[in-house]
């Protein structure tokens, strides 16, 4: 016979409840013992330490008043998991009713378990978050921090490397002056260290001044259409030199560049050339320097260039690869003694390529070489540029004196000069400068301002042909304008078109001294009737040839033109002017080849007129 | 003759209430974070004032409010200890308003606050968090046993 619903219900419960009734005082009542024993000779209350600190809680309740414990365990108990019910019954009757939970123990335990390990980890994210935004903030600060250091640090050298120039220029100043007053050699001696110091600190003051500026984000480029080939030989002339002094093998390869000019700011990477090259000279004591140059296309608008620098020098380790890169650093072994440098050359170099988008790459290996290379971008010039090559002046039967004490830059001035034609003599030393001046004359003087000795500013008082004075301190200038209104002034480092501008210009204001009948005594062999004669017959002839030149160019007939600039070659040649004879001969070669260039040929007619005008002054009777 | 004391142990969950009383009664200590469920229940006698009182140690299970926690857990109890975590700020973020609630809850018993977990926190940062508590903390720690066993004693000297 099958168990009623009760029944199985009832037998379920039985198993898994217990019931104990008990008064208020403790004394058992009845107790199924289910699921613990209850002792009936001693006080329920006092048995269970669960219901020792709940005793007066149970004597205070009242009748039908109930107390709920959904889950409670206890040391006593310790497998049991209960569900307890408390009732008050009648007035002094407790009934306790449990319920064991055991069995749901694992699922509970799991679920709470997981619930409150889940909100721990997330806790322990989010403080994990916060940690790390704290950290992001502290860093930002940081780097905030540093950046405004870093800035003011700019600032500060920029300004004070600024400010330092001006009474460093005046102290160079006030050490020539001194030079030229002390008779003392050991005196001019120690003068002359004075002022080699001053000289290096000016240097090392335009490094930092330049470096603070690059640091601060101040250094802007510039942009200009240049002649890459001509800039890099350009800056290279003097470390070429250099190189050779050292008996180094120094070679430039610009094989694989194929756009003549670039837009670009030539004078910054000119600095970052020099710096690069000067700096594998200096410490490369023997083998080799090589320079190669490459461009790439790798776009349509921008030209890739690559430029490597090369040396067998004493190389480096990878720390002073890094120590080198810092502001002020050198390679280890690298001191002062050895090689002069502030350290700032190659912070200066790395600054300026990533300025123009390009990253400076050092391989290098100690004792063996160091290669160092970088690539930047840079326009082809669109526009078809006329180069504006200044022409040599022709200087053939004048004789020049260069003043100059510093080796590189004499014989840097030495090779410009002996491209003019002219005769040179050099001296280095302020001594031998006034011994020179007396004994030979010369048709122009190129002169340093400040050369071993002193000052060369008060020697030429007594000089009456071409002035032209070099420095490095732009200062100077006006100086010299207040004592030589009519000499010229260039600052060092003098390039080549800037010298042949000053000694062209000095040619054309020498124009009407350099006028001479010579030629045309010997063309007539000193007869003076003849003489009088073809002066008369050029005075007459010329400028009538001139007009009609002026017209043929303008109608651009060529072959007319080379015919009139042949016809009038004996008149021009009969006026002595070696610089109207060169433009004729210009002018006539270029007529030949079937051009006409308008405006030299109005600038010849013009100087033509106003030299037979001056001839004619000078010789007519 | 002694004398039996119902101590409660509240706070949020993962606190380490559990590991407090472990150590406090047997000495021992779990790295195992093994959560209560419910309440738990144990004893230890100790000697106070040349009294022997027997500590009924109620370890109710940890919430976030206790306002969630059965009052019946909490009734006839003549002391508690309110235990935070040092390691975790929301433990005690809003401890100034859970225990005006306790208190309303529990009035008129002593409450002590325990502040765990020391062991976990530098000691600098200790002492900042509990110079920033409403109320005076004592900084506890289940792993050395740091001021477990002062805790209780002061509080049932608090309760005699």
């Amino acid at each position: 016979m099958s168990k009623s619903i009760n029944d199985i219900k009832l037998a379920y419960f039985q198993k898994r409840s217990q019931v104990v009734v008990f008064n208020k005082s403790g004394g058992l009542v009845e107790s199924c013992d289910t699921l613990f024993n209850v002792d009936a000779g001693q006080s329920v209350l006092d048995q269970f330490i669960f219901l020792e600190g709940l005793a007066p809680v149970l004597q205070e309740l009242k009748e039908g008043q109930t107390l709920d414990f959904p889950l409670v365990e206890w040391t006593d108990q310790k497998d049991l998991l209960l569900e307890l019910h408390f009732e008050a019954v009648g007035k002094n009757s407790i009934q306790w009713f449990s319920i064991d939970k055991t069995f749901e123990r694992d699922t509970i335990l799991q679920v709470q378990q997981q619930r409150n390990q889940s909100a721990i980890n997330e806790e322990f994210l989010t403080i994990q978050k916060r940690y790390l935004e704290v950290e992001k903030e502290l860093l930002d600060f940081k780097n905030e921090e540093l950046e405004r250091i870093q800035s003011f640090k700019s600032k500060f050298f920029a300004e004070v490397s600024h400010e330092m120039r001006t009474p460093l220029n005046s102290m160079a100043g006030l050490i020539d002056l001194l030079q030229n007053k002390l008779q003392d050699a050991s005196q001019r001696e120690y003068l002359e260290n004075l002022k080699a110091t001053s000289n290096h600190l000016r240097s090392i003051i335009n490094d930092v001044l330049d470096l603070s500026k690059a640091e601060a984000g101040k250094l802007r480029l510039e942009e200009s259409t240049f002649n890459l080939k001509e800039l890099i030989q350009t800056t290279l002339f003097g470390l070429k030199l250099q190189a050779e002094e050292k008996a180094l093998q120094f070679e430039v390869d610009m094989s694989q560049i194929k756009h003549a000019f670039l837009i670009g700011d030539e004078i910054r990477l000119a600095q970052v050339i020099y710096n690069l090259v000067g700096n594998a000279v200096k410490y490369t004591l023997k083998g080799k320097v090589n320079i190669t140059l490459r461009e790439r296309n790798v776009e349509t608008d921008n030209a890739l260039l690559e430029f490597e620098i090369a040396d067998t020098g004493k190389g480096m380790s990878q720390q002073d690869i890094t120590n080198i890169l810092e502001p002020y650093g050198q390679a280890s072994g690298q001191n002062q003694q050895d090689f002069e440098g502030t350290g700032l050359g190659m912070g200066i170099a790395k600054q300026l390529i990533e300025l123009m988008g390009g990253e400076l790459k050092i391989e290098s290996e100690p004792n063996v070489g160091t290669t160092i290379s970088f690539s930047i971008k840079l326009k082809p010039s669109d526009e078809v540029i006329v180069e504006e090559t200044v022409p040599i002046p022709s200087l053939s039967n004048q004789q020049l004196l260069l003043v100059e004490d510093d080796v590189l830059s004499r014989n840097v001035l030495y090779e410009y000069l002996k491209r003019t034609g002219a005769q040179i003599k050099m001296v280095d030393h302020i001594d031998d400068v006034l011994v020179i001046l007396s004994k030979h004359t010369f048709d122009g003087v190129i002169s340093d301002v400040n050369i071993v000795g002193g000052s060369t500013l008060p020697l030429f008082k007594e000089y009456s042909g071409r002035l032209l004075f070099v420095s490095g301190d732009v200062l100077e200038q006006e100086c010299i304008k207040v004592n030589y209104p009519e000499a010229k002034f260039l600052l060092k480092p003098v390039s080549k078109d800037d010298l042949y501008i000053s000694l062209s210009a000095s040619e054309e204001e020498a124009d009407a001294s350099t006028f001479t009948i010579d030629n045309l005594r010997r063309a007539s062999q000193d007869d003076e009737v003849l003489i009088q004669l073809m002066i008369d017959t050029i005075a007459e002839s010329l400028p009538k040839e001139l007009v009609n030149l002026m017209e043929t160019a303008a109608n651009k007939d060529s072959p007319q033109c080379k015919h009139i600039l042949h016809k009038i070659k004996p008149s021009i040649v009969y006026l002595g002017n070696q610089a109207l004879m060169d433009m004729r001969t210009e002018l006539h070669d270029v007529a030949l080849k079937g051009s006409i260039d308008l405006d030299q040929m109005a600038s010849f007619i013009k100087r033509v007129e106003a030299g037979l005008a001056k001839f004619l002054a000078m010789y007519k009777h | 003759m002694s004398m039996a004391k119902k101590v409660i142990l509240i706070g949020h969950f993962g606190v380490g209430k559990s590991s407090l009383v472990r150590q406090f009664v047997h000495q021992q200590l779990s790295e195992e974070y093994i959560t209560t469920i419910g309440v738990k229940i144990d004893k230890k006698e100790i000697q106070v004032n040349g009294s022997t009182i027997k500590l009924l140690i109620w370890d109710i299970a940890g919430d976030d409010s206790q306002q969630k926690v059965p009052q019946s857990y909490r009734l006839g109890a003549h002391g508690a200890l309110y235990v935070l975590d040092l390691s975790r700020p929301s433990t005690y973020e809003n401890l100034n308003e859970e225990l005006i609630a306790l208190n309303e809850l529990i009035p008129n018993i002593p409450i002590s606050v325990l502040a765990s977990k020391q062991d976990l926190v530098p000691n600098e940062q200790v002492e900042k968090i509990l110079s920033e508590l409403p109320v005076s903390a004592k900084p506890t720690s289940a792993k050395s046993g740091e001021n477990v066993e002062e805790a209780f004693h002061q509080l049932a000297a608090q309760m005699l």
